[in-house]
This record gives structure tokens, C-alpha cells and sequence, in this order.
């Protein structure tokens, strides 16, 4: 082609590199307060930097973050009727009942530690004025409450925006809380600084590109081009129109008949011309589109790529979006404020461990909703909120209580010794707590044999807590999240006495009075007791396979083995079972299996801590301990 | 039509102060409004900076003006917080109140007599004060008595001292009881939003911090007429280490010393802040002849630049007042019709002004207006409606009842409007005052009384459609104003002068209160604190000297300058004098154009005789300054 189009750059390009956003943006929502919405009739929710939300399905979740939503959010989703509580006797809510969200929010510094005022020239004192009130301890906050309710005078619901005067001690005076006197509701733009943005499970990356109201379209609306930059490539769009439509027949076909509206119409001949690609910037940019080429394979656009890829290009075009407006308006009032459901939605496990540290990297605040582990796992868990179902209402607990903060040592051992390594637990209806290998390898065998399910079928975990010392931290976290457990402990003196410890620390009666903690009888440890004369052949009889599986023997080397293992005496079958727990403890339930009495199959302190932990055929109901 | 200048180097400088401290001495006519309204304009108009403004002004109708001139500042309603100190303090204390006991909007005793009242129940309480008041003798000299302690609790409150520090143990005991009197109804009176302004500021420091950092800076206009308890709440809102307060002000025109207002709070600020000094001595408001007239009366008022337009000084001998309220009428008459080369474009009946030393001169003047149709205004004081008809009143003591259910002095004036005899206490008993209802006690006294007028009371009130964030007033006036359609003609005429009156009020606060949220206690607040004044109204203006602070025409009447009407006949003493002359140079300063000075030679007393009455002493120097 003789005149093939080429970019005529007026200037060097200049540093296009990012520069970093403010640490912090001065303000952290510290609490929210739900009322009369769906599930949520009365409920605190504290929040930190990042906070991660966890429990089961229909436990409040989606219900929180939505709340929190309709009430500031950026979006469409506004409060309705059908959103008001309503109690199980009840067809419909009463007109006195309002849906309120208060949102409590603190100044704080750059690395978001609580600052008791805001400092002259904060944006947040120009922005909210008189609505920024002191508490008992003459430390500022603003607190925001939204209240969607029945308006006599008007004769429908309205949503009203106010701010609070005071932020109660107790939840349940919060409705009744005053408001502030002598200034106007809350703006819009009063509000927007702090809206919730919502990246709901049905995310999706190449539909924000579509969409004209998404983040993405915010973004690339004003690319931020020079005049003259803008002028070159649109000369250049003109230019590429023209010899498209020249070199293509079947255009400057259309085009030589489009030529004759001029003469029924009073226009131009000239005027019209077909252009295959947009002349202008701004409209050329609606159909900006994403390529990604992963290794190996060709470039595809971002809506041909996989759900996985697509909902986490939602959650990056956010980060975009945020840390580059912050980066433009340094000095203004904005608190990013993000929501994500399920970040981990079709991602492989080890994208789901690098995402937690993604997201980390939004600036502002951050709600992660989420059932992986793996993202658990990278989280600090005082950051939980877990959710519980408790009847048809929501319990929220959290780790970290006022009253009874954690020290430092068992934070660090919660966070090292169990969410690095056991991120699941998070997400267990049941914990079973024992010492050691013995007990990790035969207890959920003996349950598989008890109940014909394995116990990870269900959802129950049988966690080894490494020595008698090491059940506090797990105990800790049963206990706050409301999950339930039991301890299969050793009965050897030294053990009980350090299992009693633990229990002790969490304010937790010892074994003698505890029906949650099953104790080896006859100061026997779990090898002893499962070292039984009723079952020391079948022991003897497991030895014998092992050995033969790890040394093939004619006929008189496995008569010597049975005749060697047929003097061992019970104390020394245990000894040997201590020997190479991981390999015996793996058959013990196998050997157990093979007894002719059915009632036998099972050591009786096993059985009856598998009946209280209870069958998994009854729907299990959240109990606290 | 303001003419529009360039500013001259001292406004630029006022205009471009940046960081601390700043004393302007404005004369009248300097534009001080102006570089007022500028600098805060500029302040605002600062790129990538976060901050607000405090500008305190003397009247209500100083900052509608204000607001008005700043109104093309981006978000300017969010960004400055424009009003009297009294607003200031009522913002303050309805929010932050509560450790000196004011819990929400505070509701505001604004009358006197209402005040006197609980003083008097109060005192009658105690035995023995009312033995005292009794022993004072008849009526007239109780009413004496109660109207000394009242002064002495408004000295007591303006020199910022609670009861405990009042060392007369007979006025510590009439303070107190007064105070829990008020306290008890839910009220406050006006000295006690600057005294407890003042305590909040020293006794909780980190609330004067919210406000030292939300405002950085801070504006007063008419800082001479400062007293003690406003210029002490500012030093305790500023702190030790504030400073970013411009004072606007002119001893010259200081008039409110009656009231306790002193100039001298300009200097003690300069001292107090350290403050840089700007003088603004140009007079870009009056014609030649009214500087020259306000210069014979102050001499050191001089002026820097001649004003090129001569205009008008005379002074008008009458017959007597009726001969003197002609003259006026004539004249404005005249000038509306001809117009005036002095004066650019019509004359219309608002550029003019009569002014008086109190309102009683006015009395002839707006008849003769009235008879030959010219419309004309009077400013009344800031403050409370006087509702002259029975109706209205009774209505106006529901709103107070309903606003504030605790309320027991108004509550105690409608039983007795309404001829119920019993004791107000009663009402309480048995009832959790924290869940009781204004409603509550209406329907309790409406259904002990057998008043007629309780039921149409009771009608209104209920169409109102009252609720704790709403209420719709006009509604009430409305049903008010059908039911009056029974009335006999004279009474009828009264309750629709009324409803008129309340109904402008009313107009005025849906208009500016802020987010649409209308009740009860904002409303009655807002009227008590005089924020619903007509801020422009039809006519001529007929203005107390006072009340024509800050304001300019282009025809100013001065009328009644008699010796003992002005100077007022109680000015006895120097100090007394010399600001009875400041009021004369106030008011000539009001015009811009054309000044009309008269007065009667003989005056009819209230009791019928006349009296020959001698010219005002401040006529000769002026008349020699422009003849």
C-alpha cells in the first residue's frame, strides 16, 4: 500500500509510571451496624484493613456485604420492601420497622493505627464539618447511619442518609442513637468518599469492558491524552477509513450508493463517507478490548479467556482503577473501599495462594468473603468475622475479643502453627483435637469404619496439635469461631496434666469434668490402648504383612517372624507400634477391621468419642462451646 | 448599584492576608464588606487545600448578605459557616452541649416578659425571696425589683460568671433558682448560649480544637460592638495557639455600649492576638456633603479620598411632627417622580430610608405614608412575633408545647389562656417525661378546659402533620386562618395580621433551612434567633438607628433631632454622649447621596399637651460643616 497509515508522535513519551497512592486515606470504617435487613436483625460488624469474612452458605454473608452496599455503595442496588426482617410469625414487616446501617469511621494514620483527631487541612474535616463529632474521650468519628422506612408524610419508604450525634456502647440502644442537630442529611458527595464497591461472585472481567457504568469504562473514558497526541491519531483513523473503504470493494460499492441520498436529501456529495473503524478517539475507546496471551498459547480477548481469568481481570481493573485515582487526587478525600465474594472463584489452589496477596495491593480497605483455605491461610486471623447460623439469625464472632486479647506468642503460634498450615479448620463443622501420628492416622480410619464415610466427606477435621502443650491454640479458635470439638488425649500423667493446661488457658474445666475430652484409660497411651490381648493377633498378624510386604520371606523366615512376633507381650506390640507410627498407625484400623466380633471392630473409647462427635447423617447444628 | 472599583492597596493587603492575626479599621463606606467577602473568597479559592471559615457577623441580615455575595464560591454552604455568634453558639452547644447539660437543639427563651415570669414563679418558690420581693411594696416597685435581678443575672451571665461565683448571697440564691427554673422547662435564655459556649470552649478544650481545626480561619465583622462574653467565647475558642482571626470594625460607629458592647475588644485583640493593623480610610458610599456632616460631628474622621459627586445635606425646620411626616412624604415623593442628578438611575421607594433615635418618631410619619399610599417598612428588633390576636397566641404557645414538652412556663401561659387553674407540676406526674409527648399535654389541657378556642387550637395543631424530623406549619395556618372565618370583622383582621406575619417567617425557614428538615424546635429557634427576618422587603424603610446598622441608601431622612429624642434624654453622662453622637454619625453614615435632617419645633406629648422643643445639638456643626 502506497500511504500506509504511521503514528506521528509530536513529543517524547513521557514517564507513564504510576506514581505510588498515599499509604492510607486518613479514615478506616471501623464498624458497621445492620438492622432489620433479611437475615440480619440486629448485628456488629467490626471491621479492620483487611477483613476476611468466613462461614457457611446462607450464614449472613452475602446479606452483610449487601446491606452495607445498598446503604453506600456505588451501584444500583438501593433497599426495598422485601429487604426488611421479618419474624417467622410475620407475613409482612410492620410499618414502625426500619432497615438502618450505621458506619462508624475513625481517623487514623498511615499505617492505619487510630489517631484520636483529624488534623487541620484533612480533607475529611473540610468534607464532613459539624457531621465529624467527638465521643467520651474527645476522640473524633463520623458515623453515617442510612435508613430505609416507612415515611407517613410521603406515604412510602424513602432511604435517608444522617449523621449520628453518638455511637452507642450497646448494639441494641444504637437505633435510638441521636442525631447530629443543624446540618443538612448526608450528601451524595459527602457519602461517595467512602462508598463500598461491590465485586460480587458474578464478576466477570470481559463484561465490565461491556458495560458502560463498570469501573473499567470510568477508567478509559479519559485516557489522558495530549491534544496533539489525540489530533495524530485521529488523522491517522481517517487515514486507515480511507484506505479501507478504497482497497475494499464491497464498501465503495455501499459507498457509491449512499452518494445518491444527496440527491433526494439536501446535502453535501461529499458528505458521506463510511467509516469502517471510529473517527474519534472517544468513540474508539467503547471498544477497547484486553488480550492476553498466556505462555505458550495464541492471544485471545479477555471474554474468550476462562471464568477464572475473567473474574480475577474484575478485581485487577479495580486495583487500576484506585490506586490510579489516588494517584490523581492526592489530597482529596477518598477511601477505596472494596467488597470482593469468593475471590477465589475458579482458581486453581495456586493461583488462590498468590491472589490474597493481589488483592493485598488494593489500596484502602478491603472485605474478602471467601471458602478457600488458601486465602485464609495468608490472612491474619484477627481479621475473621465468621459467620454463624444460629435458628434462622446470624452469629458474628471474631478472634480477637476485647476482655481477652490474645497474647502476642499465641497469635504468632494460631498464625504460624494453624492457619499456615490449616487453613480448612476455618471451615470445619467439627474438630477432633489429639496429640499425635498415631492418632491422625487410626482415628479417621476407625470413623470411616464407624460411620462408612470418610470424615473429610463431611466436612469433620482430625487435626494432630504435635505434643500435649499444643491444643490451646486450636482450642482458641474452636471456641471463637463456634466450632465444635472434642480432644482424644493420651492418658499417660506428664500428657493429661499439659492437656489440662491448655484447657485451663481457654477457662475450660479439666478432663475430670469435660465430656468433650476422652481420655486413654489406665494412664495408657493411644499404641497401649489399642495394644489389647482381645486384639494382639491381628496386630501380630499386620506386623507379619508389613514385614513381608517390605521383605519378601519363604515359609520358615515368616514362621520364625510369627513365632517372634507371638512371644511379643502386649507392652511390647505398643513399643513396637510407637516404632514407625506413620506405617502402623495407617493399617491399625485395617487390623481392628478384621476382628470376628463386630462389637470388637472398634476400641470402645474410639466408638463413643465418634458417637458424640455423631453420626454425619443428622444435619449437624452449630453449638458453642 | 454598587460601582465597581478596583481595590485599592490597604483592601488588596486585607484581601491577601494570609497566616495570622489581622485588625482592619474600616470607616464607613470603605468596602469593607468587601474585602470581607473577598479574602473569603480568595481563602476558598485556594487550590489542593482543605479547610473551612468561620465569618461571625453582627446581624442575621449581615450574613444573608454575605452568603449572598459568596454564593458563586463552589460548595461555599458546605465550606463556611456564615452567622451571628448567637447561631454559632446554638450550632455548638445543640451538638456538643452535653457536658455543660445541653442535650440537642437548645430551645431559646427569647422574651423578656416569659423570662420575668419564671424569675418571678421562682422567686414566689422560695421563702425567703418572696418575703423580700413582698417587702419591696406594691406592684410597680416588685416589678422594679424583678426587673433589677433580672439585669443583674444578664450582668451576672455577660461578665461569664455561673451562679457559684456570685459572692451577694441573696443574688447568688436569684441566679440559681432563676437558672434551674429555665433549666427545667428545657430552655436556655441568650446569655447563657454565650456563657455556655464559653464553658464547653475552657472546660472541654479538645471541642475547641474540632472547631480550631475544621475552621482555619475566622472572620468578625462589626467587632466594635464586641461585648465582654462574645469577645471572651472567641479568645476561648481560639486558644493559646490560634491565630487566624480577622476583627473588622470601627470605633466610630460603635452604638451598642448600652448593651454592654465595647470598643475597646479591638485594641485588646491587637494586643491579645498580636494582631497586624490595616486602616481603610476611603469612603466609597457617601457623596461629598455627607462626609462632610459626619466629619463635624467627628472630627478625626477624615477620610483619604474625596468622593467626586457633592450631593446633599439639609436641614428642615416643621411646625410640628404632622407638618414634619409632610415634608418627608413630600420629598420622597417628590424625588421618586423627578429623580435626582446626584443619584444614578430612578429613584425608587427602597433607596430610601427614614431613620430615627427610637421608634416612636415614627407615629405620624406612617400614617401620612399610609394616607397618601407610599409603602413603607418598619425593621422591627430581632426576635420574638408579637402576636397581638388571642388566637394566634394561643396557637404560638401549642407550637412551644409541642417543640417542648418540658416546656413548663409556656404551658403554664396556655392553661391560664385557656382559664385552667392548676398547677403545672401536675401535668408530670405519673408520666416518664423521657417518652411525653407535647401532644400528650395539649390533649391534657384541652380536655380539662372548656375555652372554645381550645378545639380550633386542637385543629390546627393536628393538621400540621407533626412527626420528630417534620412538620408543615402553613398547613396549621391554613386550618388557622378557616377557623378565624368566624370571628368578628376587628378580631379577624388581627388573626390574619398574624397568620401573615407567621406565614413569612415560615416561608423564609423552609427556604433556608438546610436538608429540608423542618421542626418544631429549629423552627422556633430560628425565629427566636431573628434568622427568619424578611431579609428585603417593599418600600421605605423606617429604621431605629440601630436596626439600620450596616445598611446604606441613597436618601437617608433623619427625623426627630430634637434635643432629648436625639441625643436621647436619658444621656446624661460623657460617655453616654459621646455615644449618642456616634449614633448620629451612624446614622448620617447611611446614605450615600442625599441626607434629610429635620426636625420639629413643637411636639405632642403622650398625654396630650404640647411642648416646644429645642433642635438637636448636633445640627449646628453639621449645618456650619456644609453651608
Amino acid at each position: 500500500m502506497a500511504d500506509t497509515p504511521s503514528i506521528i508522535v509530536p513529543d517524547a513519551v513521557e514517564d507513564r509510571s504510576i506514581p505510588s497512592a498515599p499509604k492510607s486515606s486518613g479514615v478506616l470504617i471501623t464498624t458497621v451496624r445492620v438492622f432489620n435487613f433479611r437475615c440480619l436483625r440486629e448485628a456488629e460488624f467490626p471491621l479492620s484493613p483487611t477483613t476476611v469474612l468466613i462461614g457457611e452458605n446462607n450464614a449472613g454473608k452475602t446479606s452483610f456485604l449487601e446491606a452495607l452496599h445498598a446503604a453506600i455503595g456505588i451501584g444500583q442496588r438501593h433497599f426495598g420492601i422485601e429487604d426488611i426482617w421479618i419474624d417467622s410469625t410475620e407475613k409482612h414487616a410492620p410499618k414502625s420497622r426500619a432497615i438502618i446501617v450505621d458506619v462508624l469511621i475513625r481517623p487514623v494514620d498511615d499505617e492505619y493505627r487510630f489517631i484520636d483527631t483529624f488534623a487541620t487541612g484533612s480533607p475529611w474535616l473540610e468534607l464532613w464539618g459539624n457531621g465529624i463529632q467527638q465521643d467520651d474521650q474527645e476522640r473524633d468519628f463520623a458515623a453515617i447511619r442510612t435508613q430505609f422506612a416507612w415515611s407517613p408524610a410521603k406515604g412510602e419508604y424513602l432511604t435517608e442518609r444522617k449523621f449520628l450525634r453518638e455511637w452507642t456502647g450497646e448494639l441494641a440502644d444504637a437505633p435510638r442513637a441521636s442525631l447530629v442537630e443543624r446540618i443538612p442529611p448526608v450528601t451524595i458527595s459527602q457519602s461517595t468518599p467512602v462508598s463500598l464497591y461491590l465485586l460480587d461472585a458474578k464478576r466477570d472481567g470481559a463484561e465490565d469492558i461491556r458495560s458502560r457504568s463498570s469501573i473499567w469504562h470510568k477508567l478509559v473514558a479519559e485516557p489522558g491524552l495530549a491534544d496533539e497526541h489525540v489530533r495524530a491519531i485521529e488523522a491517522l483513523l481517517t487515514q486507515v477509513n480511507e484506505v479501507f473503504v478504497r482497497e475494499s470493494k464491497v464498501l465503495s460499492h455501499v459507498k457509491g450508493h449512499l452518494t445518491s441520498v444527496g440527491d433526494v436529501v439536501n446535502c453535501d456529495k461529499d458528505a458521506i463517507t463510511i467509516d469502517p473503524v471510529a473517527r474519534r478517539l472517544r468513540d474508539l475507546s467503547k471498544g477497547m478490548d484486553v488480550i492476553l496471551s498466556t505462555v505458550g498459547a495464541s492471544a485471545f480477548p479477555l471474554a474468550r479467556q476462562g471464568m477464572g481469568t475473567r473474574s480475577l481481570a474484575s478485581v485487577l481493573m479495580f486495583r487500576a482503577y484506585m490506586s490510579w485515582k489516588l494517584s490523581e487526587r492526592r489530597t482529596e478525600a477518598i477511601h477505596p473501599f472494596l467488597a470482593i465474594e469468593e475471590p477465589e472463584t475458579h482458581l486453581h489452589p495456586h493461583a488462590q495462594r498468590s491472589l490474597f496477596g493481589q488483592i493485598q495491593q488494593i489500596p484502602g480497605q478491603r472485605i474478602i468473603s471467601t471458602h478457600s483455605p488458601y486465602i485464609c491461610s495468608h490472612a491474619d486471623i484477627r481479621t475473621f468475622l465468621h459467620f454463624g447460623k444460629v435458628g434462622s439469625g446470624t452469629r458474628i464472632d471474631t478472634f480477637d475479643v476485647p476482655g481477652d486479647p490474645l497474647t502476642p506468642e499465641e497469635m504468632r503460634k494460631i498464625n504460624r502453627g494453624v492457619m499456615n498450615t490449616r487453613g480448612d479448620l476455618l471451615f470445619s463443622r467439627f474438630i477432633v483435637l489429639f496429640e499425635g501420628e498415631t492418632e491422625e492416622q487410626a482415628l479417621p480410619a476407625f470413623a470411616h469404619l464407624h460411620w462408612g464415610l470418610h470424615p473429610h466427606e463431611v466436612g469433620f477435621s482430625f487435626v494432630a496439635v504435635q505434643g500435649a502443650g499444643g491444643y490451646t491454640p486450636f482450642l482458641r479458635l474452636a471456641i471463637r469461631f463456634g466450632i465444635p470439638w472434642c480432644i482424644f488425649s493420651d492418658g499417660a500423667v506428664h500428657e493429661l496434666s499439659q492437656m489440662n493446661g491448655c484447657l485451663e488457658r481457654v477457662s475450660l474445666p479439666d478432663h475430670t469434668s469435660n465430656d468433650r475430652v476422652f481420655v486413654v484409660p489406665a494412664g495408657a497411651d493411644f499404641e497401649g490402648y489399642l495394644s489389647q490381648p482381645t486384639h494382639l493377633d491381628l496386630i501380630r498378624d499386620m506386623f507379619l504383612e508389613l514385614a513381608e510386604e517390605e521383605h519378601p520371606m519363604n515359609e520358615r523366615g515368616r514362621q520364625a517372624a510369627r513365632e517372634r512376633l507371638g512371644r511379643k507381650t502386649a507392652s511390647e506390640i505398643a513399643e513396637q507400634l510407637r516404632s514407625r507410627k506413620t506405617t502402623h498407625a495407617a493399617r491399625i484400623a485395617g487390623a481392628y477391621a478384621k476382628h470376628a466380633d463386630e462389637a470388637q471392630r472398634i476400641p470402645p473409647l474410639v466408638r463413643k468419642m465418634l458417637d458424640f462427635v455423631r453420626p454425619p447423617t443428622t444435619p449437624t447444628t452449630p453449638t458453642t462451646a | 448599584m454598587e460601582v465597581k472599583i478596583k481595590l485599592t492597596d490597604a483592601q488588596k493587603e486585607v484581601v491577601n492576608h494570609e497566616e495570622g492575626a489581622l485588625l482592619v479599621i474600616a470607616g464607613p463606606g470603605s468596602g469593607k464588606t468587601r474585602v470581607l467577602t473577598e479574602r473569603v473568597r480568595r481563602l476558598l479559592a485556594r487550590p489542593g487545600e482543605h479547610f473551612r471559615v468561620l465569618a461571625l457577623t453582627f446581624t442575621n441580615k449581615a450574613a444573608n448578605e454575605m452568603a449572598e455575595r459568596l454564593a458563586s464560591v463552589p460548595q461555599v454552604a458546605e465550606r463556611a459557616f456564615i452567622g451571628t455568634m448567637h447561631s454559632f453558639c446554638v450550632e455548638v452547644l445543640a451538638n456538643r452541649g452535653k457536658s455543660v447539660g445541653i442535650n440537642g437543639l437548645p430551645n431559646i427563651f427569647e422574651r423578656y416578659s416569659d423570662r420575668k415570669q419564671i424569675l418571678l414563679e421562682a422567686v414566689m418558690s422560695d421563702p425567703e425571696l418572696s418575703n423580700a420581693l413582698s417587702a419591696a411594696g406594691d406592684n410597680k416597685a416588685r416589678g422594679a425589683l424583678l426587673d433589677n435581678w433580672m439585669r443583674a443575672i444578664s450582668d451576672y451571665k455577660n461578665a461569664l460568671m455561673v451562679a457559684e461565683m456570685v459572692e451577694d448571697e441573696t443574688m447568688r440564691r436569684v441566679y440559681h433558682l432563676y437558672d434551674a427554673a429555665v433549666r427545667a422547662c428545657g430552655a436556655v435564655d441568650f446569655d447563657d448560649l454565650l456563657l455556655l459556649a464559653y464553658r464547653l470552649f475552657e472546660e472541654r478544650p479538645a471541642v475547641a480544637s474540632f472547631y480550631q481545626r475544621q475552621f482555619k480561619y475566622i472572620c468578625v465583622d462589626e467587632a466594635q460592638d464586641l461585648n465582654e462574653a462574645q469577645y471572651r467565647v472567641l479568645c476561648a475558642l481560639c486558644g493559646k495557639d490560634y491565630f487566624n482571626v480577622m476583627m473588622v470594625g470601627d470605633p466610630k460607629q460603635a452604638i451598642f455600649t448600652f448593651n454592654k458592647a465595647d470598643p475597646k475588644y479591638l485594641t485588646v485583640f491587637a494586643k491579645d492576638f498580636k494582631a497586624k493593623l490595616i486602616e481603610l480610610r476611603e469612603n466609597f458610599r457617601s457623596s461629598n456633603k455627607v462626609v462632610a456632616a459626619a466629619r463635624a460631628l467627628s472630627p478625626d474622621y477624615v477620610p483619604q479620598d474625596e468622593f467626586p459627586i457633592v450631593g446633599v445635606v439639609e436641614i428642615t425646620e416643621c411646625e410640628n411632627e404632622e407638618s414634619e411626616a409632610t415634608f418627608v412624604a413630600d420629598r420622597i415623593e417628590q424625588l421618586v417622580a423627578e429623580g435626582h442628578p446626584d443619584v444614578e438611575g430612578n429613584i425608587t421607594l427602597e433607596k430610601c430610608a427614614v431613620l430615627g433615635r427610637t421608634k416612636f418618631v415614627f407615629n405620624h410619619l406612617l400614617k401620612t405614608l399610609k394616607d397618601r399610599g407610599i409603602e413603607a417598612y418598619k425593621k422591627l428588633a430581632a426576635g420574638s412575633v408579637e402576636s397581638g390576636s388571642n388566637l394566634v397566641r394561643q396557637f404560638e404557645l401549642a407550637l412551644r408545647v409541642l417543640a417542648n414538652p418540658l416546656d413548663r412556663l409556656h404551658i403554664g401561659l396556655l392553661a391560664k389562656e385557656w382559664k385552667l387553674d392548676l398547677p403545672t407540676e401536675d401535668i408530670y406526674i405519673g408520666r416518664d417525661t423521657r417518652k411525653l409527648t407535647g401532644m400528650v399535654i395539649l390533649d391534657f389541657l384541652i380536655g380539662k378546659t372548656s375555652s372554645a378556642d381550645a378545639a380550633a387550637i386542637r385543629d390546627s395543631v393536628m393538621s400540621l402533620q407533626w412527626s420528630d424530623t417534620n412538620f408543615k406549619l402553613a398547613l396549621g395556618l391554613d386550618r388557622l386562618a378557616g377557623l378565624a372565618q368566624s370571628l368578628e370583622e376587628e378580631d379577624r383582621a388581627a388573626v390574619e395580621q398574624d397568620i401573615k406575619e407567621w406565614r413569612q417567617h415560615w416561608d423564609y425557614y423552609v427556604r433556608n433551612e438546610p436538608g429540608g428538615s423542618h421542626t418544631v424546635g429549629t423552627f422556633l429557634s430560628q425565629v427566636a434567633l431573628g434568622t427568619t427576618q424578611q431579609p428585603n422587603q417593599t418600600g421605605v424603610a423606617l429604621l431605629t438607628v440601630h436596626s439600620a446598622k450596616g445598611m446604606e441608601f441613597e436618601v437617608v431622612f433623619v427625623i426627630g433631632m430634637n434635643e432629648g429624642t436625639f441625643p436621647d434624654y436619658r444621656a446624661k453622662r460623657p460617655a453616654e454622649m459621646a455615644e449618642e453622637r456616634r449614633n448620629a454619625f451612624v446614622a448620617i453614615t447611611r446614605s450615600r447621596r442625599l441626607l434629610y435632617l429635620t426636625f420639629p419645633v413643637e411636639k405632642v406629648m403622650p398625654w396630650g399637651s404640647t411642648r416646644r422643643e429645642a433642635p438637636s445639638r448636633f445640627l449646628k456643626p453639621i449645618h456650619d460643616a456644609v453651608s
